[in-house]
């Protein structure tokens, strides 16, 4: 199967998936024995209000024609009504989602980029100092509690050394950059809003660092694995004992042949940030779908609930579809499962 | 024949040297889940005994001693007070006992359900094993945090609906996982003789197929409870999980954030004990991963 081929296969089953997705939501939310009206209203709400919110809600109608309308207002950008900011939930989500997938790509990268080579080092220096120190740090990376992790750099750094914002996404006196993306970072880059860009960048470091550090130490105990896995592989052996530079063998051959299973995961790692920005865009009132998504799960905000996992459900379809086709690039093989 | 003898020897003698340098080395790996191990049972029985060892067990609930509120950290109160001049240290034995019964029912949940699925996947296959698998990949496809939010947010928030909404969305692991193994193990000629001695379908699933999959589910197990105190803690902090004033690590690391940056120790301390089980969690994991040898996500 060549790429091209590949690629609109994974692009077929990509709609059943969005679906599939769209469809357990809904499941989940309304054959789960809860009842959304009686907890947005709390236990003493009389009877006839939580009749008219279920009303209002669209809750009495049989659960296909729910549906129905459900998928109808969805695909015309309607998500009903928030609760708590009495907006339509599309119209928030849209708004907060930017902050989130800001913060997302920031953590994420800071993963690969010191998690990559820390990985690759200790992976060729098994069992030397470099390897040991960083198998140190990967260990305390995936036992740390993230939320706790964001709480302490913010009392480090910025109650007591002062360098870096409490909370928030930009400084309190300045103008957000003119709304392009929603990425404060690539917007005030793109319009050379130097002011803006610094101070996002200083607001952004300590949230993206306390999202990074489990998925960074996932990285490099998976690369260093798949390294020393691959290091005694008949291939490369037979290429060293043919006197090939031990540069070149790694850079073309091992390196490759690694980093597929962290490829894998990169999606994984992708999901876990957003759903652990729940909990660390709380810590930093980072305005993003995180905290949006937490505050309505505890005011029983029923339809920005639902919004909120469906965003998140398709954020992280459309990331695996990503990494699927640098794998199928990377790996040929699985092009033909 | 005196050669022979010589060699066969100095063989034997070189595999006697071999298997005590294995049994060092693996001992020196092995010291580190050692530790592990004596970390989380101290952890335990601590949690477990809480209402006998506890310094000042009356502090659990919402007692209240106002003169003694934030005391620092002291021989007296070896992680010190919170605003109610409670006992942190005796609320951290108390707490841990929602927290890491959390963490250890959640995996065993998931895994008995996805066990079970993945096991009829993998030995049934055709027609009920691609729907299962399919149901599974679609789990699959939302975080599992989202998922739990969502169950949360239906059912209204408590220490049982944590466990439920997390173990809802921990068994399509368990499943995959599982259907892998199922596939490549029913092939194999036990499997094969079995069959034509007459065993029936659930006697092969259970008592040939099964035995033969344990390793890597025990090491997944073990691993998954450092994550699952991890979520748990997560969603008790955004007061999803048990309500005040009962104690819980991820609850009091959330109320002392009031009081910031002066009074640290409160945020301070629960974490610390987070840390601390989720930690000897993954040093046993490791070790397990090391002794059976196998590779798991």
């Amino acid at each position: 199967m060549r790429f091209r081929d590949y690629l609109l296969k994974r692009l077929l089953l990509f709609i059943p998936t969005l679906f599939g997705v769209v469809v357990l939501i809904f499941l989940l939310v309304h054959i789960l024995p809860g009842d959304p009206a009686r907890l947005a209203l709390g236990p003493d709400a009389p009877m006839s209000q939580i009749i008219s919110l279920r009303h209002s809600l669209g809750l009495d109608k049989p659960i296909h024609i729910q549906f129905i309308i459900f998928l109808d207002n969805f695909i015309h950008g309607k998500m009903g009504l928030s609760l708590l900011t009495n907006r339509d939930v599309y119209q928030d989500v849209t708004q907060f989602y930017p902050a989130s997938l800001e913060l997302a790509i920031v953590a994420m990268s800071i993963a690969i980029i010191i998690g990559i080579p820390l990985g690759i080092v200790s992976g060729i220096k098994q069992n030397k100092l470099v390897d040991h120190l960083s198998r140190v740090v990967s260990l305390f990376g995936v036992s740390i509690p993230r939320f706790w992790l964001a709480i302490m750099l913010v009392l480090a750094f910025s109650f007591y050394m002062r360098i870096l914002p409490i909370s928030g996404r930009i400084g309190s006196g300045i103008s957000p950059p003119t709304h392009i993306t929603g990425l404060y970072l690539m917007d005030s880059l793109i319009t050379l809003n130097m002011t803006a860009f610094v101070s996002s960048l200083k607001h952004i470091i300590l949230p993206a660092i306390s999202l990074s550090v489990s998925p960074l130490a996932q990285i490099v105990r998976l690369l260093r694995a798949g390294i020393i896995e691959h290091k005694r592989a008949p291939h490369v052996m037979m290429m060293k004992s043919n006197g090939m530079p031990e540069n070149l063998i790694n850079r073309k051959y091992l390196f490759k042949l690694s980093f597929i299973p962290v490829l894998s995961i990169i999606g994984l790692l992708f999901a876990s940030v957003i759903a652990m920005s729940f909990v660390v865009e709380t810590v930093f009132s980072w305005p993003g779908i995180g905290r949006y998504g937490a505050n309505a799960v505890l005011y029983a905000d029923f339809n920005a609930i639902v919004g909120v996992t469906i965003l998140v459900g398709i954020t992280f379809i459309i990331v695996n579809f990503i990494v699927d086709m640098f794998y199928g690039y990377f790996d040929p093989r699985v092009r033909y499962e | 024949m005196n050669k022979i003898n010589h060699t066969t020897k100095s063989i034997s003698r070189h595999a006697h040297l071999e298997s005590l340098f294995r049994g060092i080395y693996m001992i020196r790996k092995n010291v580190l889940a050692l530790i592990g191990i004596g970390l989380f049972l101290s952890l335990l029985l601590m949690c477990i005994f809480a209402p006998w060892l506890a310094p000042y067990p009356e502090d659990a609930g919402d007692t209240i001693h106002l003169s003694q509120s934030f005391n620092p950290p002291s021989l007296l109160h070896i992680c010190g007070t919170d605003q109610m001049g409670r006992d942190i240290f005796s609320r951290i034995m108390f707490g841990g006992r929602n927290t890491l019964l959390a963490g250890l029912i959640i995996p065993l949940i998931g895994a008995s359900i996805g066990c079970t699925l993945g096991l009829i996947a993998g030995y049934i296959g055709r027609k009920t094993g691609s729907i299962i698998m399919r149901i599974t990949d679609i789990f699959l496809s939302i975080p599992s945090l989202i998922i739990a939010l969502l169950v949360i947010g239906i059912f209204g928030p408590s220490l049982k609906n944590i466990i439920i909404a997390l173990s809802i969305n921990w068994w399509p692991w368990y499943a995959r996982l599982l259907h892998g193994q199922v596939i490549s193990l029913r092939e194999e000629t036990f499997v094969e003789a079995s069959k034509l001695l007459g065993a029936k379908s659930t006697r092969i699933m259970f008592s040939e197929i099964l035995p033969n999959a344990i390793p890597p589910i025990i090491v997944k197990i073990t691993l998954d409870m450092g994550y699952a105190i991890l979520s748990a803690a997560a969603l008790g902090f955004l007061g999803l999980g048990i309500l005040p004033p009962i104690p819980e690590w991820g609850l009091m690391i959330s109320q002392g954030r009031l009081y910031l940056p002066r009074i640290w120790w409160i945020t301070t301390m629960p974490g610390i004990f987070i840390f601390l089980a989720v930690f000897s969690i993954n040093l046993i994991g490791d070790g397990l991963r090391d002794l059976f040898d196998v590779e798991v996500m």
